[in-house]
């Protein structure tokens, strides 16, 4: 099985040109997507990441032709599915798509064997041509066993599993994915992720993958594309993002602690925890300054200018969480020895390549999405 | 069971489990009568049915009336209750209330109202449709009184129920399931057909099998459209054999009953085997798919049913409440309020309404203690197979034609050694046992929603059982007992099957009243008092809506 034509590579799989969505919530209107635009180029898994509300699953909604944008233009393999101002609206069956959702979403009146074989009668297999291809694809996920199984005797990552199965069976042009993990516990996502990779690997397939988990994200995407509200902050190879975020916004969602600081006239950083330098360089005056928490070192010191006010034991790391002034951060460290207390006094440093510092534009993005004002709180983890 | 703890007898808990006893015999009494009844002399009275004048037609049109509206509700049924899912939130909660507001019109006042319209000579719908260049002639060209009229207006009053089952199970199935099939390439339609409706299968099986019951037990229909012109069904044949007989055929009756049980019966079991093993259908979905695109036009044929259900039948019993007389021209200039002010002065007619709200309302009370008493022990209860039993027998007067029931309360305590002939007891027994399943679902939905863990609070801060129960369980379940008691009381109000077995001349309720003054003639006081009738029911419904919105539709 092999879901990229050779040599199609830098062919675009998925475009999207300025693409608007309004939903109309009660009286008000709420615009969930504005004039987006994006591309996956053949055999790239394009990652959404963003908070609930943001629109990714608007965006994944739309490619399928689940929903019906408002204007913009969309094209899977080079094939217009919409545009020319909503005239072309091709639906979903007509598109070649895979599809994996959040909730499995696997017919409970089918056994696993039936619900894989759809996408290739609804293609026009006969029922004794298709039988090698839905076994070849359960096996693929290791779900072979469980063919005649129905759904609700299967587990829910042996589900998700023949989902995946259910997906890539008839060799569509685009994989979709809906926080296909979010769903499972901690092991099986990892499990999961593993072999969605994997397949990845194998079979080149293009994609569009929704997330709310930064670590899903840069560990399967080719490319990442940082959401707000209905737009695209940033977009990039995960390193990229996650080295050199556009915003504080794209820093702190990736789990960056961001705090107040000043650039002073030689472009030192003042912070709370002391002075810092970054390879950055931005005018002088208020700033944002965004590290991420296993990219700061602490030492103790009885003159120290930062408090422990908080020690999480990890198992292989332990993470602080570091007060000084009004401003506190987290900070991991992986060592095998005896771990700090609260009270203990410390002095915080980071290298200066890893000293984001972004211009204070006033409006505090990364609280404000929380619903925190006034309150600098770093945080390892997105919302 | 605990009955003493600590060396203290528990009375509230003794009580309670008399009470169920005493409530599993008050259920499956007149049905064990009706059974012995034909099982003494079976041969014998199997030749005096055989015997009887066209008894063949009459069980072929038993058969016809619910096998047609068996087709025509379900398909009606599932369509508009397939539709309500497609619409937005708002849409849908308007086409609920839409798809069940035949319910408000109590069927023995809705079907003199289609008399009134679609009687052959001077039905207003006739007079209107000769009018028009199609048709001539001094009568027709529909008359109601026919088996295809009855197939018709009982399918009216049987489409919510189907709708019900289908669209509570449709809300249970998660839009992505939908959208899972249009991507891997199935049309909206295909999904629709392949998808939707077969993981649904099991409540539309289990409203076809309601409605396969309801339609073998249909009696007030086919009694006031058919049983006048010889039309006559197995319910009607046992009405005829105890009212129109000089000397009433009770055995007889009960033999003609007898497949009508086991058909209630044979069809619940059937029902289960076809649906199989549920679990296999139901996943855990966490209800987190996507949403589906509202077609809000779908709609519109819902508004037509509703229409067609409720609007011709309640104007036409208007202009003959309002009329001096009813012919075939509406005499506007003539509509005055004397026919309400005459079955107001009418003291049988006056006694009929008072005994019905107090009679229903005396059987509300009865039944709330009942339903919360059986509730409260189906909850509690283990799950043995003692319970099962119970959760059985309360459920029995849903799968028995009221007409049924009501000729085994009649054997049994008017005529037995209760001797209760001509007392309004026999009417609060009947509603007692005929609603009861209704409040039992209701209250133990209140419950279930309530959880176990303030009641448990309130034992653990040292309250008993009975000051548990009357701080803590009944005032958070206010909502539950209250919608529970309206609709209780509408249906007991409107009661009609069981109660035109049980009356005598002196001693009536309003539809006995009302199906009276229809065969006498007197049309004006007939359509008067089914006007009184349709604002008790209406009165009732809506204050149910305004307290409890949804859980209104979902007991009925």
């Amino acid at each position: 099985m092999r879901l990229a034509a050779p040599g199609s590579s830098g062919t675009i799989g998925v475009g999207v040109e300025n693409l608007s969505i309004t939903y109309q919530r009660g009286r008000k209107e709420i615009l969930a997507l504005d004039r987006i635009s994006v591309e996956v180029r053949q055999g790239e898994l394009l990652v959404l990441l963003g908070p609930s509300g943001c629109g990714k699953s608007t965006l994944l909604n739309a490619v399928a032709g689940l929903l019906k944008p408002d204007e913009g233009r969309i094209t899977i393999a080079g094939r217009e599915v919409f545009g020319s101002k909503g005239l072309i609206n091709v639906p979903p069956n007509g598109r070649n798509l895979g599809m994996i959702f959040q909730a499995y979403s696997l017919w409970p009146h089918m056994t696993a064997r039936e619900n894989v074989a759809f996408p290739l009668k609804r293609r026009g297999f006969a029922q004794r041509d298709l039988l090698p291809t839905v076994n070849a694809a359960l096996d693929l996920v290791r779900c072979g066993p469980l063919a005649d199984q129905y759904p609700g005797q299967l587990s829910g990552g042996q589900q998700q599993r023949v989902a995946l199965a259910r997906a890539i069976v008839a060799e569509p042009a685009v994989l979709l994915f809906d926080e296909p993990l979010s769903n499972l516990d901690a092991n099986l996502r990892r499990q999961l992720r593993d072999e969605i990779a994997g397949l990845h690997n194998r079979l080149e397939f293009s994609g569009i993958y929704v997330t709310h988990d930064q670590a899903e994200a840069l560990s399967l995407g080719t490319s990442v594309a940082v959401m707000t509200t209905a737009r695209i902050e940033q977009i990039g190879t995960p390193q990229e993002v996650h080295n050199s975020p556009v915003s504080e916004y794209v820093a702190w969602f990736l789990g960056a602690n961001v705090f107040d600081a000043t650039v002073d006239s030689r472009g030192t950083v003042d912070t709370p925890f002391g002075a810092l330098s970054s390879e950055k360089t931005i005018a002088k005056g208020p700033a944002r300054v965004a590290i991420y928490p296993e990219r700061l070192r602490i030492e103790p010191a009885k003159a120290g200018t930062a408090t422990i006010t908080l020690v999480q034991y990890k198992g292989t790391a332990v993470e602080y969480s570091v007060q000084a002034g009004n401003a506190s951060v987290n900070v991991v460290t992986i060592t095998s020895e005896e771990p700090l207390a609260i009270g203990d006094r410390v002095n915080v440093s980071a290298l200066s390549r890893d000293v984001l510092v972004f211009a204070d534009r006033g409006n505090d993005t990364t609280t404000a999405a929380v619903g925190e004002p006034g309150q600098t709180n770093g945080r390892s983890v997105g919302p | 069971m605990d009955f003493v703890r600590r060396g203290t007898v528990d009375w509230a808990l003794v009580l309670s489990r008399a009470a169920i006893v005493l409530i599993l015999a008050m259920i499956f009494a007149p049905i064990v009568q009706v059974m012995y009844e034909p099982m003494t002399r079976f041969w014998e009275q199997l030749q005096v049915v055989a015997a009887l004048p066209n008894i063949g037609r009459t069980i072929v049109n038993t058969f016809v009336l619910a096998g047609g509206t068996l087709v025509l509700a379900l398909t009606f049924g599932t369509f508009f209750g397939w539709s309500t899912g497609q619409l937005s939130p708002r849409y849908a909660r308007i086409a609920s209330i839409l798809t069940t507001s035949s319910l408000f019109v109590p069927p023995i006042a809705g079907v003199i109202g289609w008399i009134f319209l679609f009687s052959p000579r001077i039905g207003y719908a006739n007079v209107i449709l000769r009018a028009t260049p199609f048709f001539d002639g001094k009568s027709g060209p529909v008359d109601i009184r026919s088996l295809s009229g009855i197939i018709v207006i009982d399918t009216i009053y049987l489409i919510p129920f189907v709708f019900l089952f289908v669209s509570t199970a449709l809300r249970a199935v998660d839009p992505a399931l939908e959208s899972a099939a249009m991507v891997s390439g199935s049309s909206w339609i295909g999904a629709q057909f392949r998808i939707v409706l077969r993981i649904i299968r099991p409540a539309i099986i289990y409203g076809a099998v309601i409605v396969m019951l309801l339609g073998l037990g249909q009696f007030t229909v086919p009694l006031v459209l058919g049983s006048n012109h010889g039309i006559n069904v197995i319910t009607t044949e046992i009405f005829n054999q105890l009212e129109v007989r000089s000397i009433p055929q009770e055995a007889t009756a009960a033999f003609l009953a007898l497949p009508l049980i086991l058909a209630g019966f044979a069809l619940v079991f059937l029902q289960r085997m076809a649906v199989g093993d549920v679990n296999r259908f139901s996943v855990a979905s966490k209800g987190v798919g996507g949403q589906r695109q509202p077609r809000n036009y779908l709609i519109i044929p819902i508004i037509i049913y509703a229409f067609i259900a409720v609007v011709p039948a309640v104007t036409a019993l208007l202009i003959v409440a309002l009329s001096p007389y009813w012919s075939a021209t509406i005499m506007v200039d003539r509509f005055s309020l004397d026919s309400f002010v005459e079955i107001w002065q009418n003291s049988t007619i006056r006694t009929s309404i008072l005994n019905s709200i107090q009679l229903s309302a005396i059987g509300v009370v009865a039944a709330l203690v009942g339903s919360f008493v059986v509730a409260r022990y189906m909850l509690s209860a283990p799950s043995g197979r003692f319970s099962a039993f119970v959760d059985y027998t309360i459920n029995l007067p849903l799968t028995i034609p009221h007409v049924v029931l009501g000729l085994g309360i009649f054997l049994i305590f008017a005529v037995g050694q209760f001797g209760l002939y001509g007392s309004g007891w026999l009417f609060v027994i009947a509603y007692f046992v005929l609603y009861l399943p209704h409040g039992v679902r209701m209250i133990q939905s209140g419950l279930v929603q309530m959880g176990p863990s303030h009641e448990a609070a309130a034992r653990v801060c040292g309250a008993g059982r009975l000051r548990t129960v009357v701080w803590i369980i009944l005032p958070m379940l206010r909502r539950s007992v209250a919608s529970a008691g309206l609709l209780m009381f509408v249906l007991m109000s409107r009661e009609f099957s069981a109660s035109s077995l049980l009356r005598t001349p002196s001693n009536q309720v309003m539809s006995t009243r009302l199906f009276d003054s229809y065969n006498n003639g007197t049309f004006t006081d007939t359509a008067a008092i089914a006007i009184v009738m349709i604002s008790v029911s209406l009165i009732g419904v809506s204050l149910i809506t305004i307290l409890g919105g949804r859980t209104t539709g979902e007991a009925s």
